[in-house]
């Protein structure tokens, strides 16, 4: 991994690729968990609740027969494997569920979130 | 003796007495073998038919054989019956592949007689890597993870 940044390459969600609109900004969840502190009358103590390691603002060309697809496997049941290459080459991958949030027929975009089942991991061969 | 037949046997006594890395044997080998061409009922002869690999240079059985006895393919049957087929690379990073379905075989479609291309394509369908991440796996190194995955394509196009 570099320091190379720019447009997301690839999305893979559940063995389909999709092509991701090249102003699309993902936008990550940094940690598994939401932290603050508790004040006591003593020392204040770390709370830490744990959270969806969500990416948002996905934003994938969609013709009708992709909004299909979308549809599908944002209702689907079980988990599947995504993974997406971002500018840098490196390829995160996730076993979970998408939202399929809108999408917009003037310039077929279509806006979805990934939602892992237990956070991203950086794929490494 | 010929020179290139002498150079070979050296070759050979060298290679011998590499550490065996093998984890199972033989048999636990086949046995995992024979537990998919089970489950997506791939008749021996059409193992047989395909005879030699580009990947690897040998036939796609014995190359199968060795990639499961050194551990980096494992079988295993998950929760709902569906039989997946695990590769670990020389990281230690799993990779599943999941069951051989219409959707995994049609995006090959894609990429007309770009033969390596469409193999990859396929491998990333049926892993969730896409055919970058599979793009990714190393060829030398303590192992070659990439022939590993392209004979299992092999394996999977026969389905």
């Amino acid at each position: 991994m570099g320091d190379g940044s720019g447009s997301i390459l690839k999305i893979t969600l559940d063995g389909i690729t999709f092509d991701v609109m090249a102003d699309s900004n993902f936008n990550e969840t940094g940690s598994g968990f939401e932290n603050d502190r508790i004040a006591t009358s003593g020392k204040s103590f770390k709370k830490m609740t744990k959270r969806v390691e969500k990416v948002e603002s996905v934003i994938l060309k969609a013709n009708a027969n992709d909004k299909q697809q979308l549809k599908y496997l944002s209702e689907k049941l079980e988990d599947f494997p995504m993974s997406y290459k971002t500018a840098d080459g490196s390829v995160r991958r996730a076993k979970g569920s998408i939202y399929f949030e809108t999408r917009e027929t003037e310039e077929n975009r279509a806006t979805i979130q990934l939602h892992p089942a237990n956070g991203w991991e950086e794929f490494v061969a | 003796m010929g020179k290139l037949s002498r150079t070979l046997s050296k070759l050979k006594k060298l290679k011998e007495e590499k550490p065996d890395r093998n984890k199972i044997s033989e048999d636990s080998a086949l046995e995992q073998i024979v537990e998919i061409l089970n489950y997506y009922n791939i008749p021996l002869e059409r193992l047989e038919d395909s005879e030699k690999s580009e990947a690897a240079g040998e036939s796609i059985l014995d190359a199968l054989i060795g990639f499961f006895r050194r551990g980096q393919l494992e079988t295993r049957v998950n929760e709902n019956g569906i039989l997946n087929i695990i590769q670990t690379t020389q990281s230690g990073a799993k990779i599943e592949y999941q069951e051989v379905g219409s959707r995994q075989k049609k995006v090959m479609d894609k990429y007309g007689t770009e033969n390596y291309k469409r193999l990859y394509a396929f491998l990333g369908s049926l892993s969730g890597l896409g055919s970058d991440g599979i793009e990714l796996l190393k060829a030398g190194g303590v192992q070659n993870d990439l022939a590993c995955a392209e004979i299992l394509g092999t394996l999977f196009l026969l389905v």
